[in-house]
């Protein structure tokens, strides 16, 4: 009951989020020095040629109106077909075919580092000052400051140049088709992706898991008998994860952000690849429909962690009752 | 071990025996004496108060009893005996076996003693499952009937509710609760009232006694106040402080009417006790050891006092009369 509650709310507060985001995503493009029409087709081009493309694509209209009918065309998804990236193929049929692979490497990539990150960031607070917890956190600063792209263009060199490993070097084969290539093709881009997010979520698991070792209710639970192993299992960690959740959340928006260096260093075609083009030739209806699907993905995965948040802390869900 | 039978045994025969308990801290900055040389022994049913200014070592005492000292403290030295049998040369298992089943302990701050993200009866439902095989429905029973036990109105409801929705006191009673859900026939309280607000404490008190009346487990009571001592302790323990020669201040008397050890609604309470406090003052203070005057079992106005072994804060000072609030 509360909990749904609790969820509306939280989704009620997603329009007004939503509302920004769309507005910034709009003016972006338009705020192009000389307009969109100019930087797509550069400064050689006559006025006439500018001026005619631009009452095709309806921006000589006033702002408000431009604004209006993209949103109402984005509700319905239609943002137009591409002008420059494949012309004349709607945008949403370029984006659609290419979410899957992104979408797909970010959560291989998240669940990589959490199947890495939250166990060592336990075992490095459980044995603090040992070697494991040593060794655990040399190999975390390495992995945050090793940037992902770096990591992956040495991958290539190492596995796929030195020893002749096929994996991971290019194309996509969707996993409904075949699932072992598909994994195959991701393996390489998911250890270069994945590996930051783990460094970055195994230190705060272990500074959180430290914070919660400390506190009374766990002295409590081992002097009532909960074996060692019960207490930082269930007692400290499901407390140590509630502020671990957040980087989490942040870090899957984020894994969009790497998707697209990982996706170009490894020559994948997620969407990632399609920004990337879309940037260089200057694409912007593909360009906005993208930062906009980006920010769904984030203010969403955002949203999902508030969810999850209130299904570990108590103290969340039942904030306002009574 | 269960220890329930207590046919056979002597009425002589100590609860807990606390021998010469040394507990240091080995920390970057040097060796912490925590518990420097604690004595004492707990007899079947009764109240036991240990006394100390903050920092004397009375909970590392007693979560040495519990052997839950972590690094970098170090139980160096010393004998715990429970019903005979030597604490200190169990293994960790067998020591799972006694916490919360024969001995439990209940700490000073209910707020945060309670884990937040269960609810309090899961809390207590899995003490009562990790010590009886009992099945999840038959744990909430009984976890319902020891929220009855402890006063907390409405346990069918409450039994559901998570520790944030629970006041201060509430808290205290909750995890009294989860302290005797095995019946444990010794419960440590350490310092169960300090957090909690005076009218409260008289609450917590009452309940205890209530327990322990109901249980006839004994208690070794914590606590800096010697008001609460007074109403509530059958005798009373001093943690040791450093030795007199040391501290130039020690042998001052305060003038009489300086220290007031108790609250006048204490004295309310240990008349309803309807007994005379014994003070009696363990070997771990005795004349030989620390040049603290002996006070012989039953004499009010004998003679201990509050001393800090380890604080420099704590202030050595001798007490004329432990039990003169409570006439």
């Amino acid at each position: 009951m509360s909990m749904a509650r609790y969820v509306l709310k939280r989704l009620l507060l997603v329009v007004p989020v939503l509302t920004g985001v769309s507005l910034v995503v709009f003016g972006l493009v338009h705020l192009s020095p000389g307009g969109p029409v100019r930087v797509m087709l550069g400064p050689l081009q006559s006025e006439e040629l500018v001026a005619q493309i631009r009452t095709e694509l309806g921006l000589d209209e006033p702002l408000y109106v431009q604004y209006a009918t993209w949103l109402w065309d984005a509700f319905h998804a239609d943002f137009g077909t591409s002008w420059t990236v494949q012309q004349g193929t709607p945008v949403l049929e370029l984006i659609a075919e290419r979410v899957p692979l992104t979408l797909e490497l970010s959560i291989l990539s998240m669940l990589l580092a959490l199947v890495i990150a939250i166990p060592t960031g336990i075992i490095s607070a459980v044995r603090q000052d040992e070697a494991a917890d040593h060794a655990a956190r040399i190999a975390a600063l390495t992995g945050i400051s090793v940037p992902n792209f770096w990591l992956g263009i040495i991958l290539i060199m190492v596995f796929a140049v030195q020893f002749s490993f096929s994996w991971g070097t290019g194309g996509w084969t969707p996993p409904w088709v075949d699932p072992v290539a598909n994994l195959q093709q991701l393996f390489l881009p998911t250890i270069a992706l994945g590996t930051a997010y783990s460094a970055l979520i195994m230190r705060m698991m272990r500074s959180e898991m430290l914070d919660t070792l400390n506190k009374d209710y766990i002295k409590t639970a081992r002097a009532m008998g909960i074996s060692t192993r019960e207490v930082i299992l269930k007692d400290a960690s499901k407390n140590a994860l509630i502020p671990v959740v957040t980087v989490i959340g942040v870090g899957l928006g984020n894994l969009m952000n790497g998707a697209i260096v990982t996706e170009t260093v490894f020559n994948l075609p997620g969407i990632g690849k399609l920004l990337i083009i879309a940037i260089d030739r200057r694409d912007f209806r593909v360009i906005q429909a993208l930062v906009l699907f980006v920010s769904i993905v984030f203010v969403f995965a955002n949203l999902a962690v508030d969810v999850l948040y209130a299904y570990l802390d108590p103290r969340i869900r039942y904030e306002g009752r009574d | 071990m269960s220890g329930r039978d207590r046919s056979h045994e002597s009425e002589d025969e100590p609860v807990l025996e606390v021998r010469n308990l040394v507990t240091r801290f080995y920390t970057e900055e040097g060796t912490v004496k925590a518990a420097d040389g604690s004595s004492f022994d707990l007899y079947e049913g009764e109240t036991l108060g240990i006394v100390g200014e903050s920092g004397s070592g009375k909970s590392v005492t007693a979560l040495s009893v519990m052997q839950l000292i972590d690094d970098p403290g170090r139980i160096e030295n010393g004998e715990v005996y429970y019903r005979g049998e030597d604490l200190l040369a169990k293994s960790e298992a067998e020591m799972r076996d006694i916490r919360g089943n024969d001995i439990a302990m209940v700490f000073q701050d209910p707020m945060t003693s309670l884990n937040p993200v269960f609810t309090v009866g899961q809390q207590i439902m899995r003490v009562i499952r990790t010590h009886q095989d009992v099945s999840q429905s038959e744990a909430r029973s009984r976890a319902v009937e020891l929220m009855a036990d402890v006063g907390i109105p409405e346990p069918e409801e409450r039994v559901d509710d998570y520790p944030h929705q629970f006041s201060g006191g509430m808290r205290q009673r909750a995890l009294l609760a989860m302290a005797i859900s095995c019946e444990p026939d010794l419960l440590i309280a350490d310092e169960p009232t300090t957090a909690l607000d005076v009218t409260i404490e008289t609450q917590i008190f009452n309940v205890l006694d209530d327990l322990q009346e109901k249980y006839g487990m004994s208690i070794v009571l914590i606590t800096h106040d010697l008001g609460v001592v007074a109403g509530t302790c059958d005798r009373v323990a001093g943690e040791p402080a450093p030795p007199l020669h040391s501290r130039p201040d020690a042998l001052d008397t305060p003038a009489p009417g300086r220290h007031r050890p108790t609250h006048a609604h204490r004295g309310g309470r240990a008349e309803s006790h309807g007994a005379p406090v014994r003070m009696f003052v363990p070997s771990a203070v005795s004349p030989r050891n620390r040049g603290v005057p002996r006070v012989r079992p039953g004499t009010p106005g004998g003679r201990t006092r509050q001393g800090g072994g380890v604080h420099p804060r704590a202030r050595l000072r001798r007490v004329r009369d432990c039990s003169g609030g409570v006439r």
